[in-house]
């Protein structure tokens, strides 16, 4: 019994590594890719292991190109997305989540059935709508579409934050003296802080890797950091050490944060995803 | 009718808690639905007819676009039930050092698709790209991996599903983890086989989840848009042209609004569907389980 146990062990490591291994490569490889010279990067055959250190690639982008630029529309364009996803999102969770009433199932249905709406479906009238607007090319009109995929997932996931506050807290709150908006502001919130802060972030997550539509309703001057990426992959000058230290810059922010709130990413969205 | 709703309002504060949401999502979502079925419903100059379905159905990319959204649901949603399902049970052995390695298990999940399409790019690259040099010294031969139509599709599946494996490894998890070890222990004075419990427990038990986690897995990859976008354009010979980048290159890219909304009423058609299936399913599921 001891050895069989002993083997299934040596067995799951085994294939452990391999998984992280697979996960793993990828990064190795671009973090090398973006430090070595020229001369590393384009060798035959490829070097594993590369010598030559050096941040060419990542002064390049930050003095040549326009990357710098596209990170602080993003920024904009995200931070203005998460907070009006902010304000529209957490009513609407909070509301799903404490009161019960008629049509309560329906609507939240309805909310899955938006978060599982893919972005084409608004692609085209959107377009037309926002173009009429003059809103093309706009900070303040790219958050605003952006907020298609951020809000139904901010309502869903406030939600359950919201659940993990007893009724009875808010309760005692209301017989102490505290008005509704009170109770809110003084005892609810400070109890689903770091959960609804991981929200935040989760939106503002949302925005800064959206593609199709900021690809749609972006030309230049509020063209955000995955567009010009992509756009910078698809040029044909074999930058491709420039571009995974872009692709650095844009990424490793967010996986940073994830590192810092993972417990609450991880409740909130397999809460959120499982449990209806 | 209008009384009563009066009444209501008068009477539920409720509804004060979802008129922002719900201004938002009618003007981002209600209303371009609707709009895509007036649109698709008339012709450029605005005169009612069904000219753009007919167009539509005989369209030969159109189909295309089908077929390839078809075969990437089917490897991308196998791809990750199977790597999904066998990590969280690697996962959920317990081993000293799960904690960390499920860490790292997520950072594909957590990183933005764009990087991971550039990461992928570079390493499918047919010159100087890492796999096929590696396959190349492993194998002798070399694999074109994006510029073969018939297997292009494939190669960026597998970035895919080395993105997204982990989400269905978290979901699996929480199954797993929910099953008693009480179960388990019966099990074992009982006598049953590995494979007994694999089949008659732990399946059935988390096929709930399964069951939603795949309807989910299947939208999710159906809406794909920016890995064979950024990576492959579409090409080559439109062999990874999806859906949406059949409706953004028609709607967006050619000018062709109706022709386009046409396209997208039909692809929400199917997309509703699937998750009015997901929502009744999940809605039992969540009483199953929890």
């Amino acid at each position: 019994m001891k050895r069989v146990k002993w083997l299934r062990n040596v067995f799951a490591y085994a294939l452990l590594a391999v998984f992280l291994l697979a996960a793993l490569f990828p990064y190795y490889w671009m973090i090398t890719s973006a430090v070595r010279d020229q001369a590393d990067l384009f060798a035959i055959p490829p070097k594993l292991f590369s010598s030559s250190v050096s941040f060419d690639n990542f002064t390049y982008v930050l003095q040549k190109t326009r990357i710098p630029n596209y990170m602080l529309n993003s920024i904009i364009t995200a931070s203005l997305a998460t907070f009006m996803c902010m304000v529209v999102s957490l009513p609407a969770g909070y509301a799903l989540a404490r009161f019960s009433f008629k049509g309560r199932n329906l609507l939240s249905s309805s909310i899955i059935l938006f978060k599982l709406l893919p972005q084409s479906a608004a692609l085209i009238p959107l377009f037309i709508v926002i173009g009429k607007l003059r809103m093309m090319d706009t900070h303040f009109g790219l958050s605003y579409v952006h907020l298609f995929s951020m809000v139904p997932f901010a309502i869903w996931m406030s939600r359950g934050f919201f659940k993990t506050v007893p009724v009875a807290i808010e309760e005692a709150a209301l017989i102490d003296g505290c008005n509704k908006p009170q109770a809110i502001l003084r005892v609810v919130l400070p109890i689903t802080g770091p959960g609804l802060f991981s929200v935040g972030v989760y939106a503002f997550m949302l925005s800064w890797e959206e593609f199709i539509f900021s690809y749609t309703f972006t030309s230049s001057r509020a063209k955000p950091v995955s567009v010009g990426i992509a756009l910078f992959l698809g040029e044909d000058a074999n930058l491709w050490g420039a571009v995974m230290a872009s692709a650095i810059l844009m990424g490793f922010p967010v996986l940073l944060v994830f590192f810092l709130l993972q417990d609450h990413f991880i409740k909130g969205i397999v809460g959120g995803a499982i449990k209806g | 009718m209008f009384t009563r709703l009066l009444q209501a309002l008068k009477k539920e504060r409720v509804i004060y808690y979802f008129i922002p949401a719900a201004i938002v999502l009618s003007s981002l979502a209600v209303y371009p639905l609707l709009n895509n079925l007036w649109l698709s419903l008339h012709t450029k100059t605005g005169k009612p007819s069904i000219a753009n379905y007919s167009r539509l159905f005989k369209d030969k990319w159109f189909w295309n676009s089908i077929a390839v959204t078809g075969k990437w649901m089917l490897l991308s949603v196998t791809g990750e039930l199977l790597v999904g399902l066998i990590l969280s049970n690697l996962i959920n052995l317990r081993l000293k050092g799960t904690k960390l390695f499920r860490t790292i298990l997520m950072i594909p999940w957590m990183t933005p698709m764009i990087a991971v399409c550039t990461i992928w790019a570079w390493m499918y690259n047919g010159d100087f790209g890492i796999l096929n040099y590696g396959i190349n010294q492993l194998f002798g031969t070399n694999i074109l991996f994006l510029s073969k139509p018939q297997t292009a599709i494939v190669w960026l599946s597998v970035v895919y599903i080395w993105k997204r494996s982990s989400f269905n490894m978290l979901m699996y998890l929480s199954g797993l983890q929910g099953i008693s070890d009480d179960i388990y222990d019966a099990c074992k004075v009982d006598g049953a086989p590995w494979y007994t419990q694999l089949f008659k427990i732990t399946l059935p038990l988390i096929f709930p989840i399964i069951r939603s986690v795949l309807l989910i897995s299947i939208i999710t990859a159906i809406n794909q848009f920016t890995i064979p976008y950024s990576i492959t354009r579409g090409g080559p010979s439109r062999s990874t042209e999806l859906i949406q980048m059949y409706i953004y290159n028609t709607g967006i890219a050619g000018f062709q609004y109706n022709y386009g909304a046409t396209a997208s009423t039909v692809f929400i058609a199917i997309v509703l569907c699937l998750a009015v299936v997901y929502i009744f399913v999940t809605d039992k599921a969540e009483e199953d389980i929890y």
